[in-house]
Protein backbone atom coordinates (compact mmCIF):
# COMPACT_ATOMS: atom_id res chain seq x y z
CA UNK A 1 0.00 0.00 0.00
CA UNK A 2 2.92 2.33 0.56
CA UNK A 3 3.78 2.32 -3.09
CA UNK A 4 0.25 3.36 -3.90
CA UNK A 5 0.30 6.37 -1.61
CA UNK A 6 3.68 7.58 -2.76
CA UNK A 7 2.95 7.23 -6.40
CA UNK A 8 -0.52 8.74 -6.16
CA UNK A 9 0.87 11.76 -4.32
CA UNK A 10 3.27 12.30 -7.15
CA UNK A 11 0.44 12.04 -9.60
CA UNK A 12 -1.42 14.79 -7.77
CA UNK A 13 1.61 16.99 -7.71
CA UNK A 14 2.47 16.55 -11.35
CA UNK A 15 -1.05 16.91 -12.53
CA UNK A 16 -1.37 19.65 -15.11
CA UNK A 17 -4.94 20.00 -13.97
CA UNK A 18 -4.76 23.52 -12.69
CA UNK A 19 -6.49 26.04 -14.81
CA UNK A 20 -5.43 29.62 -14.14
CA UNK A 21 -8.98 30.71 -13.21
CA UNK A 22 -9.83 28.22 -10.52
CA UNK A 23 -6.78 26.35 -9.37
CA UNK A 24 -7.85 25.55 -5.85
CA UNK A 25 -11.30 24.36 -6.61
CA UNK A 26 -10.28 21.66 -9.02
CA UNK A 27 -7.27 20.44 -7.12
CA UNK A 28 -9.17 20.53 -3.87
CA UNK A 29 -11.78 18.26 -5.32
CA UNK A 30 -9.09 15.89 -6.42
CA UNK A 31 -7.44 15.91 -3.00
CA UNK A 32 -10.71 15.10 -1.30
CA UNK A 33 -11.08 12.20 -3.64
CA UNK A 34 -7.64 10.86 -2.93
CA UNK A 35 -8.24 11.05 0.79
CA UNK A 36 -11.18 8.76 0.24
CA UNK A 37 -9.41 6.30 -1.97
CA UNK A 38 -11.84 3.77 -3.31
CA UNK A 39 -14.73 6.09 -2.56
CA UNK A 40 -15.85 6.51 -6.09
CA UNK A 41 -18.91 8.74 -6.31
CA UNK A 42 -21.98 6.64 -7.11
CA UNK A 43 -22.69 2.96 -6.72
CA UNK A 44 -19.98 0.78 -8.24
CA UNK A 45 -21.98 -2.37 -7.59
CA UNK A 46 -24.94 -3.79 -9.49
CA UNK A 47 -27.61 -6.31 -8.62
CA UNK A 48 -26.75 -8.81 -11.33
CA UNK A 49 -23.00 -8.63 -11.89
CA UNK A 50 -21.34 -10.53 -14.72
CA UNK A 51 -17.93 -9.23 -13.74
CA UNK A 52 -16.69 -7.65 -10.55
CA UNK A 53 -13.43 -5.73 -10.25
CA UNK A 54 -12.19 -5.20 -6.71
CA UNK A 55 -9.24 -3.08 -5.55
CA UNK A 56 -7.65 -3.20 -8.95
CA UNK A 57 -4.26 -1.54 -9.24
CA UNK A 58 -2.12 -1.55 -12.34
CA UNK A 59 1.48 -0.48 -12.75
CA UNK A 60 3.59 -0.13 -15.84
CA UNK A 61 6.96 -0.27 -14.09
CA UNK A 62 6.79 2.70 -11.72
CA UNK A 63 3.80 4.20 -13.41
CA UNK A 64 0.70 3.64 -11.31
CA UNK A 65 -1.88 3.59 -14.10
CA UNK A 66 -4.98 2.30 -12.28
CA UNK A 67 -5.54 3.12 -8.64
CA UNK A 68 -7.71 0.94 -6.50
CA UNK A 69 -10.64 0.72 -8.84
CA UNK A 70 -13.82 -1.13 -7.91
CA UNK A 71 -16.48 -1.66 -10.55
CA UNK A 72 -19.15 -4.19 -11.45
CA UNK A 73 -20.26 -4.99 -14.97
CA UNK A 74 -23.88 -6.11 -15.05
CA UNK A 75 -25.52 -8.74 -17.19
CA UNK A 76 -27.03 -7.40 -20.38
CA UNK A 77 -25.62 -3.99 -19.84
CA UNK A 78 -23.51 -1.66 -21.89
CA UNK A 79 -21.07 0.10 -19.59
CA UNK A 80 -19.18 3.07 -21.01
CA UNK A 81 -15.74 4.05 -19.76
CA UNK A 82 -14.96 7.67 -20.40
CA UNK A 83 -12.24 10.07 -19.40
CA UNK A 84 -9.36 12.15 -20.71
CA UNK A 85 -6.60 10.59 -22.75
CA UNK A 86 -4.18 8.63 -20.58
CA UNK A 87 -6.57 8.22 -17.66
CA UNK A 88 -6.39 4.44 -17.86
CA UNK A 89 -9.52 3.38 -19.75
CA UNK A 90 -7.69 1.03 -22.09
CA UNK A 91 -5.57 -0.27 -19.24
CA UNK A 92 -8.62 -1.08 -17.16
CA UNK A 93 -10.46 -2.60 -20.11
CA UNK A 94 -7.52 -4.86 -20.89
CA UNK A 95 -7.47 -6.09 -17.30
CA UNK A 96 -10.91 -7.58 -17.85
CA UNK A 97 -9.58 -10.32 -20.12
CA UNK A 98 -5.95 -10.29 -19.04
CA UNK A 99 -4.67 -8.68 -22.19
CA UNK A 100 -2.18 -6.84 -19.99
CA UNK A 101 -0.44 -10.15 -19.30
CA UNK A 102 1.23 -9.75 -22.65
CA UNK A 103 2.83 -6.42 -21.73
CA UNK A 104 6.26 -6.54 -20.18
CA UNK A 105 6.52 -4.72 -16.87
CA UNK A 106 2.78 -4.49 -16.44
CA UNK A 107 1.62 -5.54 -12.98
CA UNK A 108 -2.04 -6.07 -12.15
CA UNK A 109 -3.17 -6.36 -8.55
CA UNK A 110 -6.58 -6.99 -7.05
CA UNK A 111 -9.39 -9.28 -8.00
CA UNK A 112 -11.41 -9.43 -11.18
CA UNK A 113 -14.08 -12.08 -11.22
CA UNK A 114 -16.13 -13.41 -14.09
CA UNK A 115 -19.29 -15.12 -12.84
CA UNK A 116 -17.73 -15.18 -9.38
CA UNK A 117 -14.42 -16.76 -10.38
CA UNK A 118 -11.24 -14.70 -10.16
CA UNK A 119 -9.76 -14.62 -13.65
CA UNK A 120 -6.31 -13.93 -12.20
CA UNK A 121 -6.28 -17.23 -10.28
CA UNK A 122 -3.37 -19.49 -11.14
CA UNK A 123 -5.59 -22.19 -12.59
CA UNK A 124 -7.24 -19.94 -15.16
CA UNK A 125 -6.23 -20.54 -18.76
CA UNK A 126 -6.23 -17.28 -20.67
CA UNK A 127 -7.14 -18.77 -24.05
CA UNK A 128 -10.69 -19.84 -23.15
CA UNK A 129 -10.92 -16.73 -20.95
CA UNK A 130 -10.39 -14.51 -23.95
CA UNK A 131 -13.11 -16.37 -25.80
CA UNK A 132 -15.50 -15.70 -22.93
CA UNK A 133 -14.40 -12.09 -22.69
CA UNK A 134 -13.83 -10.95 -26.25
CA UNK A 135 -12.24 -7.70 -27.31
CA UNK A 136 -12.67 -5.36 -30.26
CA UNK A 137 -9.99 -2.76 -30.80
CA UNK A 138 -10.03 0.79 -32.01
CA UNK A 139 -8.34 -0.13 -35.25
CA UNK A 140 -10.04 -3.04 -36.97
CA UNK A 141 -7.46 -5.80 -37.16
CA UNK A 142 -8.73 -8.61 -39.37
CA UNK A 143 -6.31 -11.48 -39.94
CA UNK A 144 -4.74 -11.47 -43.38
CA UNK A 145 -7.06 -14.28 -44.36
CA UNK A 146 -10.45 -14.68 -45.99
CA UNK A 147 -13.56 -13.17 -44.48
CA UNK A 148 -14.76 -16.68 -43.73
CA UNK A 149 -11.53 -17.69 -42.03
CA UNK A 150 -11.50 -14.56 -39.89
CA UNK A 151 -14.75 -15.64 -38.28
CA UNK A 152 -14.14 -19.40 -38.39
CA UNK A 153 -10.77 -19.24 -36.66
CA UNK A 154 -12.03 -18.84 -33.09
CA UNK A 155 -14.78 -21.48 -33.16
CA UNK A 156 -12.32 -23.87 -34.73
CA UNK A 157 -9.56 -23.50 -32.15
CA UNK A 158 -12.07 -23.56 -29.30
CA UNK A 159 -13.67 -26.67 -30.75
CA UNK A 160 -17.12 -25.13 -31.03
CA UNK A 161 -17.99 -26.80 -34.34
CA UNK A 162 -18.21 -30.55 -34.93
CA UNK A 163 -18.16 -30.36 -38.69
CA UNK A 164 -18.15 -28.04 -41.67
CA UNK A 165 -21.92 -27.52 -41.56
CA UNK A 166 -21.69 -26.42 -37.94
CA UNK A 167 -18.86 -24.06 -38.75
CA UNK A 168 -20.70 -22.58 -41.74
CA UNK A 169 -23.68 -22.01 -39.51
CA UNK A 170 -21.59 -20.22 -36.88
CA UNK A 171 -19.82 -18.06 -39.48
CA UNK A 172 -23.03 -17.09 -41.21
CA UNK A 173 -24.97 -16.31 -38.06
CA UNK A 174 -22.10 -14.29 -36.61
CA UNK A 175 -21.83 -12.27 -39.79
CA UNK A 176 -25.57 -11.78 -39.78
CA UNK A 177 -25.62 -10.60 -36.19
CA UNK A 178 -22.81 -8.17 -36.84
CA UNK A 179 -24.85 -6.82 -39.73
CA UNK A 180 -22.24 -7.67 -42.34
CA UNK A 181 -23.58 -10.82 -43.97
CA UNK A 182 -25.57 -9.27 -46.79
CA UNK A 183 -22.64 -7.15 -47.84
CA UNK A 184 -20.14 -10.03 -47.99
CA UNK A 185 -22.10 -13.21 -48.60
CA UNK A 186 -20.89 -13.46 -52.20
CA UNK A 187 -17.25 -13.00 -51.35
CA UNK A 188 -16.60 -14.91 -48.17
CA UNK A 189 -13.38 -16.24 -49.69
CA UNK A 190 -11.98 -12.77 -50.29
CA UNK A 191 -9.46 -11.27 -47.84
CA UNK A 192 -10.94 -9.54 -44.80
CA UNK A 193 -8.40 -6.78 -45.21
CA UNK A 194 -10.10 -5.78 -48.47
CA UNK A 195 -13.19 -4.51 -46.68
CA UNK A 196 -13.91 -0.89 -45.79
CA UNK A 197 -13.05 0.31 -42.29
CA UNK A 198 -16.61 0.01 -41.03
CA UNK A 199 -16.97 -3.42 -42.59
CA UNK A 200 -13.68 -4.54 -41.08
CA UNK A 201 -14.86 -3.40 -37.67
CA UNK A 202 -18.06 -5.37 -38.06
CA UNK A 203 -15.96 -8.34 -39.20
CA UNK A 204 -13.94 -8.07 -35.98
CA UNK A 205 -17.17 -7.96 -34.01
CA UNK A 206 -18.39 -11.05 -35.88
CA UNK A 207 -15.10 -12.71 -35.00
CA UNK A 208 -15.58 -11.81 -31.34
CA UNK A 209 -19.15 -13.08 -31.13
CA UNK A 210 -18.44 -16.28 -33.10
CA UNK A 211 -16.98 -17.87 -29.97
CA UNK A 212 -20.11 -17.13 -27.91
CA UNK A 213 -18.52 -14.76 -25.44
CA UNK A 214 -20.22 -13.55 -22.28
CA UNK A 215 -18.61 -10.16 -22.29
CA UNK A 216 -17.42 -8.03 -25.18
CA UNK A 217 -14.85 -5.32 -24.56
CA UNK A 218 -14.65 -2.53 -27.11
CA UNK A 219 -11.92 0.06 -27.18
CA UNK A 220 -13.11 3.07 -29.20
CA UNK A 221 -14.66 0.80 -31.82
CA UNK A 222 -16.08 3.62 -33.91
CA UNK A 223 -13.33 6.20 -33.79
CA UNK A 224 -12.42 5.65 -37.43
CA UNK A 225 -15.93 5.28 -38.76
CA UNK A 226 -18.39 7.60 -40.46
CA UNK A 227 -21.77 8.37 -38.84
CA UNK A 228 -23.60 5.66 -40.79
CA UNK A 229 -21.08 2.93 -40.00
CA UNK A 230 -21.08 4.21 -36.41
CA UNK A 231 -24.86 4.00 -36.24
CA UNK A 232 -24.75 0.45 -37.62
CA UNK A 233 -22.31 -0.56 -34.88
CA UNK A 234 -24.29 1.21 -32.19
CA UNK A 235 -27.42 -0.58 -33.33
CA UNK A 236 -25.46 -3.81 -33.17
CA UNK A 237 -24.23 -3.04 -29.66
CA UNK A 238 -27.80 -2.51 -28.57
CA UNK A 239 -28.75 -5.84 -30.13
CA UNK A 240 -25.76 -7.66 -28.58
CA UNK A 241 -26.70 -6.40 -25.16
CA UNK A 242 -29.63 -8.81 -25.09
CA UNK A 243 -27.16 -11.69 -24.82
CA UNK A 244 -23.90 -10.21 -23.61
CA UNK A 245 -22.42 -7.62 -21.34
CA UNK A 246 -20.52 -4.93 -23.15
CA UNK A 247 -17.85 -2.58 -21.90
CA UNK A 248 -17.06 0.20 -24.31
CA UNK A 249 -14.36 2.83 -24.14
CA UNK A 250 -15.30 5.91 -26.09
CA UNK A 251 -14.14 9.47 -26.49
CA UNK A 252 -17.48 10.50 -27.83
CA UNK A 253 -19.72 11.73 -25.04
CA UNK A 254 -22.66 11.41 -27.35
CA UNK A 255 -21.81 7.82 -28.11
CA UNK A 256 -21.54 6.99 -24.42
CA UNK A 257 -24.89 8.69 -23.89
CA UNK A 258 -26.46 6.85 -26.80
CA UNK A 259 -25.31 3.29 -26.23
CA UNK A 260 -24.67 2.77 -22.54
CA UNK A 261 -26.84 2.25 -19.51
CA UNK A 262 -24.06 3.00 -17.06
CA UNK A 263 -21.13 5.34 -17.40
CA UNK A 264 -17.85 5.34 -15.49
CA UNK A 265 -15.62 8.39 -15.49
CA UNK A 266 -11.87 7.83 -15.04
CA UNK A 267 -9.38 10.51 -14.22
CA UNK A 268 -5.63 9.97 -13.79
CA UNK A 269 -6.11 6.32 -12.95
CA UNK A 270 -8.92 6.91 -10.47
CA UNK A 271 -12.50 5.89 -11.03
CA UNK A 272 -14.08 9.20 -10.08
CA UNK A 273 -17.74 8.59 -10.64
CA UNK A 274 -20.07 5.93 -11.90
CA UNK A 275 -23.80 6.09 -12.37
CA UNK A 276 -26.74 5.61 -14.69
CA UNK A 277 -25.82 7.19 -17.99
CA UNK A 278 -28.87 9.43 -17.98
CA UNK A 279 -27.80 10.88 -14.65
CA UNK A 280 -24.14 11.26 -15.53
CA UNK A 281 -25.07 13.33 -18.56
CA UNK A 282 -27.75 15.46 -16.97
CA UNK A 283 -26.58 15.83 -13.41
CA UNK A 284 -23.13 14.45 -12.64
CA UNK A 285 -22.21 14.59 -8.97
CA UNK A 286 -18.48 15.14 -9.19
CA UNK A 287 -17.07 18.39 -10.43
CA UNK A 288 -14.38 16.65 -12.45
CA UNK A 289 -16.98 14.60 -14.29
CA UNK A 290 -18.99 17.70 -15.04
CA UNK A 291 -15.99 19.65 -16.25
CA UNK A 292 -14.91 16.84 -18.50
CA UNK A 293 -18.23 16.05 -20.14
CA UNK A 294 -19.13 19.70 -20.66
CA UNK A 295 -15.77 20.36 -22.29
CA UNK A 296 -14.39 22.58 -19.60
CA UNK A 297 -10.96 21.01 -19.42
CA UNK A 298 -8.89 18.76 -21.61
CA UNK B 1 -21.42 35.72 -17.46
CA UNK B 2 -21.76 33.27 -14.65
CA UNK B 3 -20.43 29.89 -13.73
CA UNK B 4 -23.29 28.56 -15.80
CA UNK B 5 -21.84 29.79 -19.03
CA UNK B 6 -18.11 30.08 -18.48
CA UNK B 7 -15.06 27.94 -18.75
CA UNK B 8 -15.50 25.93 -21.93
CA UNK B 9 -12.42 25.08 -23.89
CA UNK B 10 -14.38 26.18 -26.94
CA UNK B 11 -14.87 29.79 -25.94
CA UNK B 12 -17.51 30.50 -28.51
CA UNK B 13 -19.72 28.08 -26.58
CA UNK B 14 -19.42 30.34 -23.51
CA UNK B 15 -20.49 33.24 -25.68
CA UNK B 16 -23.49 31.44 -27.12
CA UNK B 17 -24.72 30.38 -23.70
CA UNK B 18 -24.21 33.87 -22.30
CA UNK B 19 -26.13 35.30 -25.22
CA UNK B 20 -29.05 32.98 -24.58
CA UNK B 21 -29.11 33.89 -20.91
CA UNK B 22 -28.90 37.55 -21.90
CA UNK B 23 -31.89 37.16 -24.12
CA UNK B 24 -33.91 35.53 -21.35
CA UNK B 25 -33.02 38.43 -19.06
CA UNK B 26 -33.96 40.98 -21.69
CA UNK B 27 -37.30 39.29 -22.12
CA UNK B 28 -37.71 39.14 -18.34
CA UNK B 29 -37.07 42.87 -18.12
CA UNK B 30 -39.58 43.60 -20.84
CA UNK B 31 -42.32 41.48 -19.30
CA UNK B 32 -41.63 43.11 -15.92
CA UNK B 33 -42.13 46.48 -17.56
CA UNK B 34 -45.37 45.28 -19.14
CA UNK B 35 -46.65 44.10 -15.79
CA UNK B 36 -45.69 47.39 -14.21
CA UNK B 37 -47.56 49.26 -16.91
CA UNK B 38 -50.61 47.15 -16.36
CA UNK B 39 -50.59 47.86 -12.65
CA UNK B 40 -50.49 51.55 -13.59
CA UNK B 41 -53.44 50.99 -15.82
CA UNK B 42 -55.36 49.75 -12.82
CA UNK B 43 -54.72 53.13 -11.20
CA UNK B 44 -55.71 55.46 -13.99
CA UNK B 45 -57.09 53.57 -16.88
CA UNK B 46 -56.33 55.07 -20.22
CA UNK B 47 -57.01 53.32 -23.46
CA UNK B 48 -53.66 54.49 -24.76
CA UNK B 49 -51.73 52.68 -22.06
CA UNK B 50 -53.67 49.49 -22.72
CA UNK B 51 -52.97 49.71 -26.44
CA UNK B 52 -49.27 50.23 -25.77
CA UNK B 53 -49.14 47.09 -23.69
CA UNK B 54 -50.80 45.11 -26.46
CA UNK B 55 -48.48 46.60 -29.04
CA UNK B 56 -45.37 45.90 -26.99
CA UNK B 57 -46.24 42.25 -26.63
CA UNK B 58 -44.95 41.86 -30.19
CA UNK B 59 -41.47 42.43 -28.79
CA UNK B 60 -42.06 39.79 -26.17
CA UNK B 61 -43.10 37.37 -28.88
CA UNK B 62 -40.10 38.24 -30.98
CA UNK B 63 -37.76 37.48 -28.08
CA UNK B 64 -39.62 34.24 -27.51
CA UNK B 65 -39.02 33.17 -31.09
CA UNK B 66 -35.41 34.33 -31.14
CA UNK B 67 -34.50 32.54 -27.93
CA UNK B 68 -36.10 29.33 -29.08
CA UNK B 69 -34.16 29.57 -32.29
CA UNK B 70 -30.95 29.95 -30.26
CA UNK B 71 -31.92 27.04 -28.04
CA UNK B 72 -32.33 24.80 -31.06
CA UNK B 73 -29.06 25.97 -32.50
CA UNK B 74 -27.22 25.23 -29.25
CA UNK B 75 -28.76 21.80 -28.95
CA UNK B 76 -27.89 20.91 -32.52
CA UNK B 77 -24.42 22.39 -32.56
CA UNK B 78 -23.06 21.72 -29.11
CA UNK B 79 -24.88 18.58 -27.98
CA UNK B 80 -24.91 20.04 -24.48
CA UNK B 81 -24.78 17.90 -21.36
CA UNK B 82 -24.95 18.34 -17.60
CA UNK B 83 -25.06 21.95 -16.37
CA UNK B 84 -25.02 23.28 -19.94
CA UNK B 85 -27.97 21.14 -20.92
CA UNK B 86 -29.88 22.19 -17.83
CA UNK B 87 -29.12 25.85 -18.43
CA UNK B 88 -30.40 25.66 -21.98
CA UNK B 89 -33.52 23.69 -21.13
CA UNK B 90 -34.30 26.01 -18.23
CA UNK B 91 -33.80 29.04 -20.43
CA UNK B 92 -36.27 27.62 -22.95
CA UNK B 93 -38.79 26.91 -20.21
CA UNK B 94 -38.40 30.32 -18.60
CA UNK B 95 -38.90 31.98 -21.96
CA UNK B 96 -42.14 30.07 -22.45
CA UNK B 97 -43.39 31.12 -19.02
CA UNK B 98 -42.52 34.76 -19.78
CA UNK B 99 -44.37 34.53 -23.04
CA UNK B 100 -47.44 33.22 -21.21
CA UNK B 101 -47.24 36.11 -18.78
CA UNK B 102 -47.10 38.45 -21.75
CA UNK B 103 -50.24 36.84 -23.13
CA UNK B 104 -52.10 37.24 -19.84
CA UNK B 105 -51.27 40.93 -19.86
CA UNK B 106 -52.53 41.33 -23.40
CA UNK B 107 -55.74 39.58 -22.48
CA UNK B 108 -56.50 41.88 -19.57
CA UNK B 109 -55.43 44.97 -21.49
CA UNK B 110 -57.97 44.08 -24.19
CA UNK B 111 -60.55 43.91 -21.47
CA UNK B 112 -59.78 47.52 -20.63
CA UNK B 113 -60.29 48.62 -24.18
CA UNK B 114 -63.65 46.84 -24.22
CA UNK B 115 -64.70 48.69 -21.09
CA UNK B 116 -63.68 52.01 -22.57
CA UNK B 117 -65.56 51.25 -25.80
CA UNK B 118 -68.74 50.14 -24.12
CA UNK B 119 -69.37 53.41 -22.26
CA UNK B 120 -69.82 51.47 -19.08
CA UNK B 121 -69.19 53.36 -15.87
CA UNK B 122 -65.59 53.33 -14.71
CA UNK B 123 -64.52 50.44 -12.58
CA UNK B 124 -65.36 50.71 -8.96
CA UNK B 125 -62.38 51.74 -6.82
CA UNK B 126 -63.25 49.01 -4.36
CA UNK B 127 -62.92 46.39 -7.04
CA UNK B 128 -59.69 47.83 -8.35
CA UNK B 129 -57.97 47.80 -5.02
CA UNK B 130 -57.58 44.03 -4.78
CA UNK B 131 -56.40 43.72 -8.37
CA UNK B 132 -53.75 46.35 -7.72
CA UNK B 133 -52.49 44.58 -4.63
CA UNK B 134 -52.24 41.34 -6.51
CA UNK B 135 -50.59 42.98 -9.49
CA UNK B 136 -47.92 44.48 -7.26
CA UNK B 137 -47.34 41.18 -5.54
CA UNK B 138 -46.97 39.46 -8.88
CA UNK B 139 -44.54 42.15 -9.97
CA UNK B 140 -42.34 41.69 -6.91
CA UNK B 141 -42.38 37.96 -7.45
CA UNK B 142 -41.47 38.24 -11.09
CA UNK B 143 -38.60 40.55 -10.32
CA UNK B 144 -37.35 38.05 -7.75
CA UNK B 145 -37.67 35.19 -10.22
CA UNK B 146 -35.82 37.00 -12.99
CA UNK B 147 -33.10 38.01 -10.51
CA UNK B 148 -32.80 34.47 -9.28
CA UNK B 149 -32.29 33.31 -12.86
CA UNK B 150 -29.72 36.03 -13.44
CA UNK B 151 -27.63 35.34 -10.36
CA UNK B 152 -28.63 31.70 -9.85
CA UNK B 153 -29.72 32.61 -6.36
CA UNK B 154 -31.77 29.79 -4.90
CA UNK B 155 -32.74 31.72 -1.79
CA UNK B 156 -34.55 34.10 -4.07
CA UNK B 157 -36.22 31.19 -5.83
CA UNK B 158 -37.51 29.88 -2.52
CA UNK B 159 -38.71 33.32 -1.62
CA UNK B 160 -40.67 33.50 -4.85
CA UNK B 161 -42.30 30.18 -4.06
CA UNK B 162 -43.30 31.50 -0.66
CA UNK B 163 -44.71 34.68 -2.13
CA UNK B 164 -46.69 32.66 -4.60
CA UNK B 165 -48.52 31.13 -1.68
CA UNK B 166 -49.40 34.57 -0.36
CA UNK B 167 -50.60 35.62 -3.77
CA UNK B 168 -52.78 32.54 -3.90
CA UNK B 169 -54.33 33.46 -0.55
CA UNK B 170 -54.90 36.99 -1.75
CA UNK B 171 -56.63 35.62 -4.82
CA UNK B 172 -58.98 33.45 -2.77
CA UNK B 173 -59.81 36.36 -0.49
CA UNK B 174 -60.49 38.69 -3.42
CA UNK B 175 -62.75 36.15 -5.08
CA UNK B 176 -64.65 35.78 -1.83
CA UNK B 177 -65.10 39.51 -1.62
CA UNK B 178 -66.35 39.77 -5.17
CA UNK B 179 -68.91 37.04 -4.57
CA UNK B 180 -70.30 39.03 -1.70
CA UNK B 181 -70.16 42.27 -3.57
CA UNK B 182 -73.23 44.32 -2.65
CA UNK B 183 -74.01 46.47 -5.64
CA UNK B 184 -74.61 43.89 -8.34
CA UNK B 185 -78.03 45.32 -9.19
CA UNK B 186 -77.28 46.94 -12.51
CA UNK B 187 -76.07 45.06 -15.57
CA UNK B 188 -73.09 47.37 -15.83
CA UNK B 189 -71.89 46.36 -12.44
CA UNK B 190 -72.24 42.71 -13.30
CA UNK B 191 -70.03 43.04 -16.33
CA UNK B 192 -67.56 45.20 -14.43
CA UNK B 193 -67.41 42.62 -11.70
CA UNK B 194 -66.84 39.91 -14.26
CA UNK B 195 -64.03 41.91 -15.79
CA UNK B 196 -62.49 42.24 -12.38
CA UNK B 197 -62.67 38.49 -11.85
CA UNK B 198 -60.81 38.03 -15.10
CA UNK B 199 -58.18 40.56 -14.03
CA UNK B 200 -57.47 39.03 -10.65
CA UNK B 201 -57.49 35.61 -12.25
CA UNK B 202 -54.84 36.82 -14.68
CA UNK B 203 -52.73 38.10 -11.77
CA UNK B 204 -53.04 34.69 -10.16
CA UNK B 205 -51.92 33.01 -13.39
CA UNK B 206 -48.96 35.35 -13.65
CA UNK B 207 -47.98 34.39 -10.12
CA UNK B 208 -48.19 30.76 -11.14
CA UNK B 209 -45.98 31.23 -14.20
CA UNK B 210 -43.54 33.17 -12.07
CA UNK B 211 -43.32 30.37 -9.56
CA UNK B 212 -42.54 28.01 -12.42
CA UNK B 213 -39.66 30.27 -13.43
CA UNK B 214 -38.24 30.08 -9.93
CA UNK B 215 -38.51 26.30 -10.05
CA UNK B 216 -36.61 26.10 -13.32
CA UNK B 217 -33.82 28.06 -11.69
CA UNK B 218 -33.61 25.36 -9.02
CA UNK B 219 -33.54 22.72 -11.73
CA UNK B 220 -30.82 24.59 -13.57
CA UNK B 221 -28.63 24.81 -10.48
CA UNK B 222 -29.37 21.50 -8.81
CA UNK B 223 -30.61 19.17 -11.50
CA UNK B 224 -33.68 18.49 -9.44
CA UNK B 225 -37.18 18.77 -10.72
CA UNK B 226 -39.00 20.66 -7.98
CA UNK B 227 -42.17 21.35 -9.86
CA UNK B 228 -45.24 20.01 -8.14
CA UNK B 229 -43.46 19.57 -4.81
CA UNK B 230 -44.57 21.49 -1.75
CA UNK B 231 -42.64 24.36 -0.22
CA UNK B 232 -41.20 22.15 2.49
CA UNK B 233 -39.85 19.65 -0.01
CA UNK B 234 -38.46 22.50 -2.08
CA UNK B 235 -36.64 23.76 0.96
CA UNK B 236 -35.31 20.31 1.67
CA UNK B 237 -34.11 19.77 -1.88
CA UNK B 238 -32.19 22.99 -1.85
CA UNK B 239 -30.71 23.07 1.60
CA UNK B 240 -30.59 19.57 2.98
CA UNK B 241 -29.58 17.28 0.15
CA UNK B 242 -26.56 18.45 -1.74
N1 LIG C 1 2.63 -0.26 -22.30
C1 LIG C 1 2.74 0.79 -21.49
N2 LIG C 1 3.88 1.08 -20.87
C2 LIG C 1 4.00 2.15 -20.05
N3 LIG C 1 3.00 3.00 -19.78
C3 LIG C 1 1.81 2.76 -20.37
C4 LIG C 1 1.62 1.66 -21.26
N4 LIG C 1 0.35 1.70 -21.69
C5 LIG C 1 -0.22 2.77 -21.11
N5 LIG C 1 0.64 3.41 -20.31
C6 LIG C 1 0.37 4.60 -19.50
O1 LIG C 1 -0.69 4.32 -18.61
C7 LIG C 1 -1.60 5.40 -18.56
C8 LIG C 1 -2.98 4.95 -18.99
O2 LIG C 1 -2.94 4.62 -20.37
P1 LIG C 1 -4.20 4.08 -21.14
O3 LIG C 1 -3.74 3.64 -22.49
O4 LIG C 1 -4.91 3.10 -20.32
O5 LIG C 1 -5.07 5.41 -21.25
P2 LIG C 1 -6.45 5.68 -22.00
O6 LIG C 1 -7.37 6.23 -21.00
O7 LIG C 1 -6.87 4.47 -22.73
O8 LIG C 1 -6.04 6.83 -23.02
P3 LIG C 1 -6.54 7.12 -24.52
O9 LIG C 1 -7.87 7.76 -24.35
O10 LIG C 1 -5.55 8.07 -25.04
O11 LIG C 1 -6.58 5.82 -25.25
C9 LIG C 1 -1.02 6.48 -19.44
O12 LIG C 1 -0.33 7.39 -18.65
C10 LIG C 1 -0.08 5.74 -20.36
O13 LIG C 1 0.98 6.56 -20.75
MG1 LIG D 1 -7.12 4.00 -24.80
Amino acid sequence: METITTSSTSVTKDTPLMTPEKPNEVVENKVIDRDHRGQTVGDVTVENPRMTARNVNVWYGDKHAIQNVNLDIANNEVAALIGPSGCGKTTFLRCLNRMNDTIDGCLVEGEIALDGKNIYDKDVDVVPLRARVGIVFQKPNPFPKSIYENVAYGPRIHGLARNKTDLDEIVHSSLKRSGLFDEVKDRLDQPGTGLSGGQQQRLCIARAIAVSPEVILMDEPCSALDPIATATIEELIDELRKKYSIVIVTHSMQQAARVSQRTAYFHLGDLIEVGPTSEIFTNPKHKLTEEYITGRFG
Amino acid sequence: MTEHTEGHIVRRYDGELAQLRGMVLEMGGLVLFQLDQFVNLLGNSTEKLAKQIIERDNDVNRLDIESHRDVLKLLAKRAPVATDLRTIISAAKVVTELEHIGDELVKVSCLYIDIADSKRPQLDENLLQDARVMGKMAHTMLRGAVDSFDTVNLEKSIHVAQESRELENEFQAALQKLTNYKSLESDNNVSNTLSMVLVINAMERIGHHTKNIAEYVVYMAKGKDVRHVGLDRLFEEIYISN
